[in-house]
């Protein structure tokens, strides 16, 4: 063994956004190898992978999937009733919003599917996206904010869910 | 239900951990697939295939002996299932299945 130490803000970040279930089985591993010689660019590189794949999978977990479409309905429902009160009816822009309703159902009754909420949630950013840019200032650009809310909520669930999970669940 | 393929690297890892037998935990397994393929393994993706494999009962796991030089982390060891060597056999099967009668991939690298 020698008495080299692992770079420490990767030892933390790896703490509290690493893998999962087998966490510490995973430092250990990372510590053996590092002590035989590993250098701390490797350790890092390691870091990197292990916490941008945790990352990646707790964004598309049901529960941030979820949590995302919950943000935008709250925000984007009373937008959508307050313009169809203060504006004369327009129907291209009422089927819009009608749709784009109908699209977060839909959504949440395949929050159950393994990979619908992947590509149901890709697809209805980019069609919220796309509608804000093709009516600027109306209801569009209120939906762009609600939008760039819920990608803001969905970025803080799965810092959240790395970082309370692994308190939560105990390894076998 | 219809009955989920191994990916590639899924079976490089089982492979590994078949033959490594009682011995196979992170490391060696990470260092088998560097060994046999010439190709990094990291250990995160390691863990990942492990973890999905153990989901689907293809290997089973247990806590080892901690070490100073682990920093007092005990080491998990995985040992393949039943069901996990019948997987294993039978990728083995659907893939000489497909490799038989193919002159481009006979006689050695083009």
């Amino acid at each position: 063994m020698t008495d080299r130490n692992p770079p420490r803000l990767a030892t933390w970040l790896l703490e509290k956004l690493g893998y999962t279930l087998h966490n510490a089985a995973l430092q250990g591993d990372l510590l053996e190898e590092f002590h035989s010689g590993r250098s701390p660019a490797w350790y890092w590189r390691q870091t990197i992978l292990i916490v941008a794949r945790r990352l990646g999978r707790e964004a598309f977990s049901p529960a941030a999937v979820f949590g995302v479409g919950f943000v935008f309905l709250i925000f984007a429902l009373p937008d959508c009733f307050f313009w169809w009160l203060n504006r004369p009816p327009d129907i291209d822009q009422g089927v819009s919003a009608l749709v784009s309703v109908a699209f977060l159902l839909l959504m949440f009754s395949l929050l159950r599917s393994r990979r619908g909420p992947k590509a149901f949630v890709v697809i209805w950013i980019l069609w919220v996206w796309f509608h804000a840019w093709e009516s600027q200032g109306s209801l569009g650009s209120r939906l762009e904010s609600d939008a760039k809310l819920a990608v803001i909520a969905w970025v803080i669930l799965a810092f959240y869910a790395c970082w309370a999970r692994p308190r939560l669940r105990k390894p076998r | 239900m219809p009955r989920a393929y191994l990916g590639e690297f899924e079976l490089m890892v089982l492979l590994a951990v078949i033959r490594l037998g009682d011995d196979a935990y992170g490391v060696p397994i990470s260092r088998e697939i560097e060994q046999r393929t010439g190709r990094e393994a990291a250990l995160g993706s390691v863990y990942a295939a492990l973890e999905r494999m153990e989901e689907k009962s293809l290997v089973t796991s247990r806590l080892g002996e901690a070490t100073a030089v682990r920093g007092g982390r005990a080491k998990r060891f995985f040992r393949v299932s039943a069901q996990g060597l019948g997987e294993a056999r039978e990728a083995q099967r659907v893939l000489t299945a497909l490799w038989h009668g193919l002159p481009q991939l006979e006689g050695g690298p083009a």
